[in-house]
């Protein structure tokens, strides 16, 4: 008992006072934290929903949902946040649509480590634009250039697998929306072309 | 003692850290950062300083602990204290820059793991008083963040036509989208170090 204290007691009290300075640390950081995270969704939610102004979290939703207002304080759109694999990791996206959930509004992106160039290319403006103003009564599919489809959305060239991601999260989110979580439709383009 | 034994002043220490026996040219440690957050001189800065103070603050507590240190629990108590303060670093990194925190991504925590801050505690604190081993840190510090922020700068400039995000190249300049990516890194990394040799077998005739 004595030589084991001997021996271990330096590492006994490092460990007991680094861990109270971590504590500490943490304690009087992790609002600042917190803080940084939750302003970095209010601005994705209403970047996603021209007009609004004002966010609330939804705090029963199953996925994440944020209620969007406008300036006169009325229902203008409502946000999700939708998670798929890409190519590298996680995405993470936030989808806007209409208070009747009727249309798509916008898409944008919260984490993404995709190829930088190639899939971090979903991010552009080019690219995310494609979703708003499209119906949520159809699924949206990923096209090449060439194919059609009743809802396109055209691929990022050498990036397939992240442009089909960011639109099967968006079908899912729209699904999941609707209470139709078991008929998600395929990113996958219909018509013809070279798969 | 005989001068072969004799351990390098606090001078000597922070010289040689910086060229002579820079962590990134001629020691060849720390790589995994090196490689992973370069293509930005925003980010290698960032982690360059962050390394230098985790490496800093190890130095001194493990050389303030050096005479009650037992030799085979050395290495946990070096540990201990690096993951400590790579910790601190992380949290106020997330605090006070988010968006550097969010770009460097797991690399901030993956600190802990750098050998270079291991191997300084080993070779320098564990033996040294407090001034050979804060000038020991200082000196290796600034060659680490010296050789992150030469790759940072060949990256940058040539992937993305820019330095810390401000354009310097003309629009015309087709930014070399492999600098940006892991192979940029290797290549950019062999050609400096054959640089730094030849420099060096030149000086040496």
């Amino acid at each position: 008992m004595r030589s084991w204290l001997r021996q271990s007691w330096l590492v006994l009290v490092l460990a007991g006072s680094l861990g109270t300075a971590l504590a500490v640390i943490e304690q009087s950081l992790e609002g600042r934290i917190a803080e940084h995270a939750s302003k970095r969704l209010s601005v994705a939610v209403l970047s996603v929903v021209p007009g609004g102004v004002r966010s609330e979290e939804k705090s029963e939703a199953e996925r994440r949902e944020f209620a969007v207002f406008d300036e006169q304080g009325s229902l203008c759109g409502r946000a999700f946040v939708a998670e798929t694999t890409g190519f590298g990791d996680r995405i993470r996206l936030m989808v806007g649509v209409t208070a009747d959930g009727t249309e798509l509004l916008g898409v944008a992106v919260l984490e993404s480590r995709e190829t930088p160039g190639l899939g971090e290319r979903i991010r552009e403006t080019a690219f995310l634009k494609q979703f708003s103003g499209r119906s949520t009564a159809i699924g949206l599919q990923v096209v090449r250039p060439g194919q059609t489809a009743r809802q396109p959305v055209d691929v990022i060239s050498g990036a397939t697998i992240s442009s089909k991601a960011v639109t099967r999260a968006v079908n899912e989110c729209i699904a999941d929306m609707l209470g139709q979580r078991a008929e998600v439709p395929s990113p996958d383009g219909l018509a013809g072309g070279e798969q | 003692m005989s001068d072969a034994l004799r351990l390098p002043s606090a001078r000597e220490r922070l010289v040689r850290g910086v060229i002579p026996e820079n962590p990134v040219f001629r020691q060849l440690i720390g790589m995994c950062p090196i490689l992973a957050v370069t293509n930005s001189m925003a980010g290698a800065v960032t982690m360059g300083l962050a390394t230098l103070f985790v490496l800093v603050s190890s130095n001194v507590v493990v050389s303030l602990l050096r005479k009650q240190l037992q030799p085979h629990l050395r290495i946990l108590v070096y540990t201990l204290t690096i993951a400590s303060f790579v910790t601190i670093a992380d949290r106020f990194l997330a605090a006070f820059l988010p968006e550097m925190s969010l770009l460097l991504g797991p690399y901030v925590p993956l600190i802990i793991v750098n050998c270079l801050i291991i191997s300084r505690a080993e070779a320098c604190a564990s033996k040294q008083g407090l001034g050979p081993a804060i000038s020991d840190a200082l000196g290796q510090g600034a060659g680490f963040v010296l050789g992150l922020l030469s790759l940072g700068f060949v990256r940058e400039l040539l992937g993305s036509g820019s330095l810390f995000g401000v354009g310097v190249l003309p629009e015309a300049w087709p930014n070399w989208l492999i600098m940006v990516l892991p192979p940029g890194a290797f290549l950019t990394l062999g050609v400096l170090i054959a640089l730094v040799n030849w420099w060096d077998g030149r000086r040496g005739q």
